[in-house]
């Protein structure tokens, strides 16, 4: 007996050892695992960037959101398009890449998503700094401007608000967010105009309302403004005005809550001349249905009172809850068709300003931007509550031309027409088509490859990334592919991060001087992640395989 | 019964009391969150997700549910069913309240912590079974050690 526990006694001592050694390792290997887990880019020799002439200085390249990039700022055109070349490529923290570039003389400025703003030499790609105070999901455009101290460059991080930042330092300035909503989400691209910083703001509540416990919902979405020197809050225009009321209840304790949601995702559009902002909506996420539901909004900028709604669907209730059949779903859920694009405004080629709105069902939409009055509207596609027109369209007045690119992602769509991706280029004055070039979706081994990303158009051409990781240069004249890239592939990067292009989605590609800018790789709302970020150049006597035919799909007049 | 075999026997109804335990807990706070409601309004959220509600909900499930049995007989509702109790490792005796709570309960939240991650913590604290006396770390913290109840001086009926 004393023997036996002898023997116990020893197999617990060594038990004991072995568990303190093992647990050791094991405490040190989740302790160098937190290190050495971060990707650190090499930073560059000079930290000091040429902050000289940074473009674009709005998500929608001016403030009438055209997304047309004039010849001053880039010589892409028609004609030497088929050189682009890539020139490096940088391998991000996210796996979904959801910025748009600010480009300078030296340097290209980019969000990081949840590691923060960077600041990369536009030669080697290498790090000047980066952001540390914003590490929460940066998830706009970089915008700037020009102050007394230097350039400031503003953003908006998700759930912390929006940031101003020294260009020069990277250090924050002011950081502001708004206190009339308990759970705003800073999702948009802010415009600047007139000292003035106008905040879209959307709601976390989208989200909330799949947790089937939680009372949805009581949240509007809006438009903040704020002084661009100070951060100070100038006013809040929220899309719903009443508040919300219990509805009902589920779960005997649950109590639903509406009317909400009415979010504000994109970037608003500004006309110097009338002094008036206008920005699209999303839906209701609770019944009842407002009447600023997928509407327009053209509001006073000065002093945010409305002018004009115009809605263009009308009962629109749905949240997250209905992905999931969840209980916070409305009783009758909408098609949840938002206003995903910021409207753009453009001269329709008679010399009159005319608002254009393209929508997820499909829709594109002229208005006068005085009255609100529809001028006429174009049904283009199946649509979805993922597009149809998600992130953007885009104007070329030279042309006379609104390229609108078409997502149709499988996602709800219900309307009489099938499901058309690609790009059409439609008429400025009464919007008939003027060509369209339709993806390929029959013979896509992969994923589907709907243009879902905002575009960017130039002389006599506009580019488009899809879903499937391609990206192309269409001509303005026909339609017919210019030059076209696979991004969906692993790159070789500057900082030696192991990169792959994948989606491309959310902001678009960007064309400044003789360069392409764009992110491959977007992993929310189901599509593919990746988190390369590409930068393409000019270069001559290209005798690359890139200027390629029209393989991508069927062109029609 | 050797010791061995004793300890062996003792886990099984350790790892079932603390199962029972696992869900009981969170199933009461879900009844009591849905009665309370807070974690039902978007205030709850305004400062990201509310860890600190989640887990106060979490301590007054704990308390309502296992609280007079921890005061009274050493017992969580788990170990009251599987008949084991917490005692003073020293001398067998009743544990006093303010370390059954505060030593020892704190740790009983790791199992659900590691649903979300830090799941070795969980690990360090079950690490400790593997010693001679099958004692966990929050044995080790609070002094204490899980006997069965029929170790308990039976009671004798009159005569």
């Amino acid at each position: 007996m004393k023997s036996s526990s002898s023997v116990l006694r020893g197999v617990t001592l060594f038990s004991r050892v072995q568990g303190v050694l093992v647990l050791s390792a094991f405490v040190l290997s989740i302790f160098f695992q937190s290190i050495f887990v971060q990707v650190h880019a090499a930073d560059c020799e000079e930290a000091q960037a040429d902050l000289a002439g940074a473009f674009p200085p709005f998500w929608g390249i001016d403030e009438h959101s055209t997304r047309y990039v004039p010849a001053e700022h880039t010589s892409i055109n028609a004609t030497n398009v088929h050189q682009l070349k890539l020139k490096w490529a940088y391998g991000l923290e996210t796996s979904s890449p959801r910025s748009y570039p600010l480009v300078t003389k030296d340097t290209i400025f980019f969000g990081d998503s949840g590691a923060g703003l960077l600041a990369l030499d536009r030669e080697t790609g290498c790090v000047r700094w980066r952001h540390e105070d914003s590490e929460a999901d940066v998830a706009s455009a970089i915008l700037s401007r020009v102050t007394e101290s230097g350039l400031t460059l503003y953003l908006t991080s998700r759930r912390e608000g929006v940031f101003a930042v020294d260009a020069a330092t990277g250090k924050t300035l002011w950081q502001a967010t708004i206190s009339e909503e308990p759970v705003p989400l800073y999702s948009g691209t802010p415009l600047l105009a007139d000292g003035k910083i106008f905040v879209p703001i959307s709601s976390e509540e989208i989200g909330l309302s799949l947790n089937p416990f939680y009372g949805c919902c009581t949240t509007s979405g809006g438009m903040a403004a704020f002084d661009a020197t100070t951060g100070e809050q100038l006013w809040y225009l929220p899309t719903i005005e009443e508040p919300a009321r219990v509805i009902g209840r589920h779960f005997f304790f649950v109590e639903e809550w509406g009317p909400s949601g009415v979010p504000v995702w994109s970037a608003p559009t500004f006309d110097a001349e009338t002094g008036l902002l206008f920005y699209g909506t999303g839906e209701n996420y609770t019944e009842p249905a407002t009447l600023t539901s997928d509407a327009i909004f053209a509001v006073d900028a000065a002093t945010g009172e409305r002018r004009w709604v115009k809605q263009f669907t009308a009962g629109d209730t749905f949240n997250m809850g209905c992905v999931i059949g969840g209980p916070n779903c409305p009783d009758s859920p909408g098609p949840d068709l938002d206003f995903g694009a910021p409207p753009v405004i453009a001269n329709n080629g008679l010399g009159e300003k005319v608002l254009y709105a393209g929508q997820k069902s499909g829709h594109v939409h002229a208005m006068n931007p005085i009255t609100g009055e529809v001028l006429w509207s174009k049904h283009l596609s199946r649509g979805g509550y993922l597009g149809g027109i998600h992130w953007g369209i885009a104007a070329d007045e030279q042309a006379g031309l609104l390229y609108v690119p078409i997502s149709d992602f499988p996602s709800g769509g219900h309307s009489d027409l099938p499901a058309a991706p690609g790009m059409f280029a439609l008429n400025l004055l009464d919007g008939t088509i003027r060509w369209k070039n339709l993806q390929d979706t029959e013979s896509v081994d992969g994923f589907w490859p709907g243009l879902s990303a905002g575009i960017v158009a130039a002389q006599g051409l506009v580019v488009a990334g899809d879903l499937a990781g391609g990206i192309a240069a269409y001509s303005a004249q026909d339609g017919s592919v210019l030059w076209q890239f696979d991004t969906a592939q692993t790159f070789t990067t500057v900082n030696g991060v192991s990169a792959t292009g994948a989606s491309i989605d959310s902001h678009g590609p960007l064309l400044v001087d003789d360069l392409l800018i764009v992110a491959s790789g977007y992993g929310g709302v189901s599509m593919q992640p990746g988190n390369a970020l590409l930068i393409f150049q000019l270069v001559e006597e290209n005798v690359d395989a890139t200027h390629a035919s029209n393989s991508r799909g069927q062109v029609s007049e | 019964m050797n010791e061995l075999t004793q300890s062996s026997v003792k886990m099984w109804r350790r790892a079932l009391a603390g199962a029972i335990d696992f869900f009981l807990v969170p199933a009461f706070a879900l009844l009591l969150m849905l009665v309370t409601g807070v974690l039902e309004s978007a205030e709850a959220y305004s400062r990201g997700f509310p860890y600190f509600r989640v887990f106060f909900l979490g301590v007054a499930s704990y308390l309502m549910l296992n609280g007079w049995l921890l005061w009274q007989r050493g017992q969580t509702l788990g170990k009251y069913w599987l008949k084991l109790k917490i005692v003073n490792s020293q001398d067998g005796k009743k544990v006093a309240l303010w370390k059954l709570i505060c030593l020892r309960a704190v740790f009983f939240g790791l199992p659900h912590v590691a649903l979300i991650g830090f799941w070795y913590l969980v690990l360090i604290d079950w690490f400790f079974l593997f010693g001679k006396d099958r004692r966990c770390l929050h044995d080790l913290v609070a002094g204490t050690l899980v006997a069965p109840v029929t170790e308990l001086k039976p009671v004798r009926p009159a005569d």
